[in-house]
């Protein structure tokens, strides 16, 4: 070997060896950025409740109104409502995750009672409304996943509800038609698993109904009638409050069902009306479900898990008798409906 | 070979080098990682106080939702993912203590998390009965005042809003137990582990059916408030007193000391790569300057064999030349020592001719014989060419035979005389009477006869010429000494080059070939030949010729 050769290599070497340890102090948080930015694409999804924390008790209302603003990549947002009407997703091209949750709807199909659920069998769950899931603690009314992210491979992989047939074979179905818009979306890796959960995560989360009146009312911005207002003392003084308030009016804790009477009416329990309890298998979780969102709760009947109150009348007595221990008047139950109606939100349908 | 050495080092160093730069590289110290990860740990502080005050706000109902207290918990979540990933720095039993201390740290966030939702469960149903009992209450001790025959019952009911109300502000051992009585004054027993205790006997309670109803809901409110409430303060107790911080700070405390040290080993670290840069460097440069070096040296001695090879190729051309030279002299001597006794061939044959053999016997017997000496001289003349010729190539070759030297000498000196006249005096001085020896006869013939002739011929004819044989030791002495022209010292060195005539020889005739031949007949016969001579004094010949010896011969 010739000595030019070999010594170019050596002097290679040494050039290299020096300049990397004269820019160590430079190359270092290069490459720790660099990991940032890989890391941050897989991170781990949020959680649900993106509110800042300082946005909320700084009032002593026990309702919050939904914020206007979102800071959510539009392209994802953009991928994910592609994605949500896909009927791709499913395994007979038939399904899209809006065949259940209609958003020109309230983010349900009205009117019916139960939808197919992951866990049918003996009979299926109402269907909870998509809109304004960002501000729910856990989702499903058991609470078994505590991201969206989470919570997307249960109805699409579930044989009764997409049959979407596997992660490898709902990728290979929309590899195609998607991999230049995942890839615009920001998803280096193309059409993924992730990226899917991810995206369709992000669009749900976009799915938020503010301007509701009610929030107007809490900004100044408008006035309440005096029935509303009254629905609204009622609601408060009754106790409906203690488990409905925050952000959601409800979503961020567990009740029993059924606190002072038996909510089920001497109707014999199935195992959906065990609730909570087939997450944790705890006794104290029996018929303990995720208190659901009040908003939009006008377009979204029937009501509970179970779809067995029609109307929001129905629900709204119920409630009282069986959670609060208390026979509400018709006058009282119309003016918390009239209360109730003022959550209605300014639908994601329908923006202007 | 120290070059090699010095490759092998620089390469040894350099792989060395490259090692330490990866695991320089791949040994991430870097602070933005501690920097992430202590900032993940004092955050998980931070969350845990937050959620304490947040249960505490919650307990005294400061803040009416439960929105804060989800957020702080979804928070401690994306914290306690962060924690997941453990800076690589931290190594060794400090990783082992950090996981141990990270997973003590999730098992009571963990708790504390269960702790919570429980809290919220039957936070917000105690916080409705709270508020609920005294107007349920009220009502009802309204509606019986009304009837006025329910004296004792409103006592009872009296002392359990007493007692409720106590308990609400702070669940203390005595008054859970005094609530508990006061329950079971209205027949009503609370679900508890607790053996119930002495004197608090479930009474049957006689109720009016106006407010029975009413008195249900507010009892039941009565008892949710009863064991909701010690629950309650329980599980804000053990929330409070559960603390993440101890993991945390035990964790924060030995991630910065592992990133101590793992800066002071980077520096360590880095200190060896500039030493390996330095010492590969330093190799380097030492291995260049060595190669330089041996190729100078090979340089040198390249040199060195290029000069040696032209010094050949000069010494090959001098014999070209040489060689031409002696060509061309050959030619010039032929053409002219040959020509004069082809002259006097001539005129003697043109004068035996033009005498039409009317010649006398004499003449035509004098002619005749001057072209036999003519012939002879030439004869010899070519003898003497061949031989010379011979000994370049190497093929004149020794016959020794056994020789009676005495004789041989005689038969020598007798044939000089006839050749150069008998008027000439030859002193013949031989010491070895009888002796016999192996010699080439012919070459030793040769040697001697052309010393003899030269001698006589480049002397004056009045000056004796001195032959002396002598035996010495292996070795005949052969000398010839004359008081002649002598031979200038600047023609010593070409004395016996073939057609090399001294400067002073002039008009006498000659070849140039005579000591050549002598010259090359003794190298064959291993012989010697000295020259002493004097300008004008006299030349003397030293011959040595060793005698072949016996066993030689015969084998």
């Amino acid at each position: 070997m010739g000595w030019t050769t070999w010594g170019w290599t050596t002097w290679g070497w040494t050039t290299w060896g020096w300049t990397t340890w004269r820019r160590g102090a430079l190359a270092a948080p290069l490459l720790a950025l660099v990991g940032c930015a890989a890391a941050e694409s897989h991170e781990a999804p949020p959680l649900a409740s993106r509110i800042p924390h300082e946005q909320l008790a700084t009032r002593e209302d026990p309702i919050e109104p939904i914020p206007r603003g979102s800071s959510l990549d539009p392209r994802r947002v953009a991928l994910g409502r592609q994605l949500f009407a896909d009927k791709r997703l499913s395994g007979d091209g038939k399904k899209a995750c809006t065949t259940c949750h209609d958003l020109a709807r309230g983010g349900v199909v009205p009117g019916e009672a139960r939808s197919t659920h992951p866990r049918a069998a003996p009979g299926p769950y109402n269907v909870p409304t998509v809109f304004n899931v960002a501000f729910d603690f856990r989702y499903n009314w058991d609470g078994k996943y505590k991201t969206l992210e989470e919570h997307l491979s249960a109805p699409l992989m579930s044989p009764v509800v997409m049959n979407g047939g596997g992660w490898k074979a709902v990728v290979a179905r929309l590899e195609r038609a998607y991999a230049s818009a995942f890839f615009a979306a920001g998803y280096r890796d193309g059409v993924t698993r992730h990226g899917i959960e991810s995206a369709i995560a992000i669009y749900q989360r976009s799915l938020t109904t503010p301007d509701a009146k009610f929030d107007r009312y809490l900004r100044g911005e408008t006035q309440l009638s005096d029935r509303e207002r009254a629905g609204y003392e009622i609601f408060k003084n009754v106790g409906c409050i203690t488990c409905h308030q925050g952000i959601n009016v409800g979503g961020n804790l567990f009740q029993r069902f059924g606190v002072m009477a038996d909510a089920l009416d001497g109707r014999q329990p199935t195992r959906l009306d065990m609730g909570r309890f087939l997450v944790t298998g705890k006794q104290r979780d029996m018929r303990v479900f995720r208190v659901p969102s009040l908003r939009n709760v006008a377009l979204t009947a029937p009501y509970f898990h179970d779809g067995s109150a029609a109307t929001l009348d129905d629900a709204v007595r119920h409630m009282g008798r069986v959670q609060l221990g208390y026979i509400l008047t018709e006058h009282e139950v119309h003016s918390i409906v009239a209360f109730l109606e003022t959550l209605t939100g300014r639908q994601p349908g329908t923006r202007r | 070979m120290r070059i090699g050495t010095l490759r092998a080092a620089a390469l040894v160093v350099g792989v060395a080098l490259v090692a330490m730069i990866v695991l320089r590289l791949r040994r991430d110290d870097n602070p933005a990682d501690q920097m992430r990860f202590a900032r993940a740990l004092r955050r998980s502080l931070e969350l845990d106080a937050r959620l304490n005050e947040e249960i505490a706000k919650s307990r005294l109902g400061v803040v009416t939702h439960y929105d804060a207290l989800v957020a702080v918990g979804d928070k401690m979540t994306d914290v306690s993912r962060q924690l997941a990933v453990i800076p690589a720095f931290i190594d060794g039993h400090a990783r082992s203590d950090v996981k141990a201390q990270l997973s003590s740290y999730r098992s009571a966030r963990d708790t504390k998390g269960q702790l919570v939702e429980t809290f919220k469960t039957a936070h917000s149903v105690l916080r409705n009965s709270v508020r609920a009992f005294p107007h349920n209450l009220q009502r009802v001790l309204a509606a019986a005042r009304k009837l006025r025959q329910t004296e004792p019952l409103a006592r009872k009911l009296t002392r359990l809003e007493r007692a409720v109300t106590l308990l609400v502000v702070g669940s203390t051992r005595a008054r859970v137990r005094e609530a508990r009585c006061a329950l079971a004054a209205v027949g009503v027993k609370a679900k508890t582990k607790e053996k119930p205790q002495a004197g608090c006997t479930v009474a049957k309670l006689e109720t009016p059916s106006a407010i029975a109803r009413q008195l249900a809901i507010a009892l039941s409110h009565a008892r949710l408030i009863v064991e909701l409430q010690p629950r309650i303060d329980s599980i804000v107790r053990r929330i409070v007193t559960l603390s993440v911080a101890k993991p945390a700070m035990a964790a924060l405390d030995i991630s910065e000391m592992s990133h101590r040290r793992a800066l002071a080993s980077g520096r360590t670290q880095r200190l060896v790569i500039f030493a390996l840069a330095l010492v590969l460097t330093v190799l380097t440069a030492a291995y260049i300057i060595g190669r330089l070096r041996r190729t100078a040296s090979a340089l040198r001695e390249a040199t060195a064999r290029l000069e040696t090879a032209l010094a050949e190729l000069g010494i090959e051309r001098d014999r070209a030349k040489d060689l031409a030279e002696l060509r061309s002299k050959f030619v010039s001597m032929a053409s002219h020592e040959f020509r004069t006794p082809l002259a006097r061939i001539l005129s003697s044959a043109e004068s035996l001719h033009s005498g039409n053999g009317k010649r006398p016997q004499a003449v035509r017997d004098k002619h005749m014989g001057r072209v036999k000496d003519a012939v002879k001289e030439m004869t010899q003349m070519l003898e003497d060419v061949l031989l010379i010729g011979h000994a370049e190539t190497g093929l004149l070759e020794l016959k020794p035979q056994q020789l009676a030297l005495r004789e041989v000498c005689d038969g020598i000196v007798e044939a000089t005389r006839n050749l150069v006249g008998e008027e000439r005096q030859l002193d013949y001085d031989v010491s070895v009477n009888g002796a016999s020896v192996w010699l080439d006869e012919k070459l030793l013939n040769r040697v001697l006869s052309n010393l003899l002739i030269n001698a006589f011929k480049y002397s004056g004819d009045d000056t004796s010429v001195r032959f002396a044989v002598q035996a010495d030791e292996g070795a005949v002495l052969f000398t010839v000494s004359d008081q002649g022209l002598g031979i200038p010292p600047e023609d010593l060195p070409h004395l016996f080059e073939a057609f090399h005539r001294g400067s002073n020889t002039g008009m006498i005739p000659g070849t140039g070939l005579g000591l050549a031949v002598v010259k090359r007949s003794l190298d064959v016969h291993g012989g010697t030949i000295d020259v002493e001579s004097q300008l004008g004094r006299g030349t003397t010949f030293t011959v040595r010729v060793p005698f072949v010896p016996q066993e030689e011969v015969e084998a």
